[in-house]
């Protein structure tokens, strides 16, 4: 039996939130890797930008698949800056713990290894969200009101996307611990990982709106889990899903929080068995 | 407190061939290597025992200590700690152990030592009030104030570890298991060490389980031994049989300038030992002394030498471990004998 069981929520949180914190205070611990990440972030969102800059300006139409380029330009920024914040890179950090053998350290605590890691991504998101990415926003809307007279989302609209975005982290994490538990199996999950963060970046609309993609695939990927990842709370954003349509796209990214929460505590629960500590 | 029954673990893992061909071959079909790490193993500890788990590298040491703290689930047989079994209730057993790996450190790396503590304190749930009293304890016997703020990647080895060993007692463990926790460390800090395990021991009744290479480690903290030899049990006693008979050995190495003055001395009527506890063997102008150190002292071996000869150079050595197992090997327990005919 789960011995934490006993425990209320507020304990469970007093016990796991040192791990978000140490997080926040690593990362700050290296202010060096810091900017250079802010600045490697953003000269990835202004290649991305001047590449739709250019199929703008060679299309005759101003509007591709119902996006203006001003529609573009704000989807480039903000799906950029939700694909960095949702993705805590968890799987690579599991990776690391069962190359190098220190996930035995974790195993010997009572806590419980998913809510732990849980938590450090937390700590990653939380940083994050300061750091680079509300002040790259707040710099994008002043500016795109300034050139283009473009105003942000309503206040109810940010509110939505903000829950958009929670549940986008939580899929992310979960899955990123699915894929995770891989390395129990590879023991180097890196190659992998290239792989996995390729695909990601194409199907979860990071690189391109789902929207551009023919319909065959389109559909297809209306059964996969990776449009909720990043695409879903973009699209709100920019308010091109509201109404039903929101709380459709909210209750199937609910669904695949619970899916993807079962899958990970099944897959754990094999994983574990097969565990070979390395390194003494 | 620890009951281990027929433990068993098995690692598979994949034959590779050598060369270009081996690979491509190993692309299609695999062969699977099955290595036995431990190979059914009993054993009984008892509440408030300082037991030394021995056995040479690869022997299977950490992965019984890996099976005893819920890490690792057994192939086959059992193990219980304190009424639970580890592997299946990780976190409730997790409660009640500290563990210190001497080659991995569980203190927050980027963080202040403090810290480590103050989280640790959250996990275990340890209350405000044994906190202060075991911080107090702690910094007595591991002296942790000296460095208690400073962050963690900063910290010397010696120092490290017994912040690591604080780490692991400050929820106050039935069960502290010790995997080599004076690796890498030097005579001073083993010694605090050391001074620091038995004054737990004797405190809090705490059972320890030690794994080392040092017999020093064995010697100063152990009344009891258990060693293992490629995953099997090849003794299980007190330590003071295998202390008499193997423990005691010494060899010193003496590098004089000329060979005939080692020849003229005559040792025999200096100390008037037997063969089996001091003899001497020259060959050339290096000489190699094996001695029971019981009976005799390097200084006083080192005094008749230095007198009569001039020494270039002088080294001890003690016997290590994986000597003293060949050794048990060779001369053959019950448990070897069976060993050879299984």
């Amino acid at each position: 039996m789960d011995p934490q069981s006993k425990l209320s929520l507020k304990q469970k949180f007093k016990i796991y939130w040192p791990f978000t914190v140490s997080e926040i205070q690593g990362a700050l611990s290296y202010r060096g890797r810091f900017y250079f990440f802010i600045f490697a972030r953003l000269l990835r969102i202004f290649i991305t930008y001047y590449l739709w800059k250019a199929v703008f300006a060679s299309s005759r139409q101003a509007m591709l698949n119902g996006f203006t380029f001003n529609n573009m330009v704000g989807y480039v920024f903000i799906s950029y800056l939700t694909a960095d914040l949702v993705n805590s890179g968890s799987s690579r950090y599991i990776g690391y713990e069962v190359v190098d053998g220190s996930i035995a350290i974790n195993l010997i605590r009572p806590i419980n290894y998913r809510t732990r890691i849980f938590f450090t991504s937390l700590g990653s998101f939380i940083y994050k969200l300061i750091m680079p990415a509300l002040p790259i926003w707040i710099g994008f809307t002043v500016i795109s009101y300034l050139s283009v007279q473009e105003l942000p989302p309503a206040f109810t609209t940010i509110i939505q996307f903000l829950i958009s975005l929670t549940l986008s982290f939580l899929i992310m994490f979960l899955f990123e611990f699915c894929f995770g538990m891989l390395s129990f199996y590879t023991t180097y999950i890196w190659g992998l990982n290239m792989v996995k963060h390729s695909v990601l970046r194409f199907l979860t609309g990071e690189l391109i709106p789902i929207t551009f993609f023919p319909a065959a695939i389109r559909k297809a990927l209306n059964f996969m889990p990776f449009s909720s990842m990043n695409y879903t709370p973009v699209m709100v954003y920019l308010g091109k899903i509201r109404g039903v349509e929101y709380w459709q796209s909210i209750a199937i990214q609910a669904l695949w929080v619970v899916i993807l929460y079962l899958l990970g505590s099944f897959l754990w629960n094999k994983a574990i068995k097969r565990l070979t500590i390395l390194g003494g | 407190m620890i009951t281990v029954e027929n433990l068993t673990k098995e690692f598979k893992s994949y034959k590779k061939n050598p060369g270009f061909k081996g690979t491509v071959k190993g692309l299609f079909s695999r062969e699977v290597v099955i290595k036995k790490a431990v190979d059914n193993i009993s054993f009984h500890i008892d509440k408030g025992e300082i037991v030394g788990y021995i056995g040479s590298n690869g022997a299977g040491k950490s992965t019984t200590i890996k099976m005893m703290t819920g890490i690792l689930v057994p192939t086959a047989g059992r193990c219980v700690v304190n009424g639970i079994i580890p592997y299946e209730n990780r976190m409730e057993n997790a409660q009640q152990i500290g563990v210190v790996f001497g080659q991995r450190t569980q203190l927050w790396w980027d963080l202040p030592l403090t810290e480590t503590f103050t989280i640790l304190k959250e996990i275990y749930n340890v209350s405000d009030q044994d906190f202060k009293e075991r911080m107090a304890f702690l910094d007595q016997v591991l002296n942790l104030s000296e460095f208690i703020n400073n962050t963690v990647r900063t910290l010397s080895l010696g120092q490290r570890m017994r912040a690591d060993l604080g780490a692991a007692l400050l929820h106050n463990p039935k069960v502290l298991y010790l995997d080599e926790p004076t690796i890498g460390l030097d005579v001073v800090v083993k010694e605090n060490i050391r001074l620091a395990i038995k004054e737990i021991n004797r405190e809090f009744k705490t059972t320890v389980v030690l794994t080392t290479h040092d017999l020093g480690d064995i010697e100063e903290l152990c009344n009891r031994i258990i060693i293992i030899d490629a995953g099997k049990k090849i003794y299980d006693g007190d330590l003071k049989s295998i202390r008499d008979t193997y423990g005691y050995k010494r060899n010193m190495d003496i590098e004089v300038k000329n060979a005939d003055q080692i020849k003229a001395i005559d040792f025999n009527t200096h100390f008037n030992l037997p063969p089996e506890d001091f003899s001497v063997e020259i060959n050339g102008n290096s000489v190699s002394v094996v001695f029971n150190r019981n009976k005799i002292s390097a200084a006083e071996i080192a005094a008749v030498v230095m007198a009569k000869a001039v020494v270039r150079d002088m080294s001890i050595k003690e016997t290590d471990i994986s000597q003293i197992v060949k050794k048990i090997y060779k001369n053959g327990g019950e448990l070897a004998w069976t060993r050879s005919q299984s």
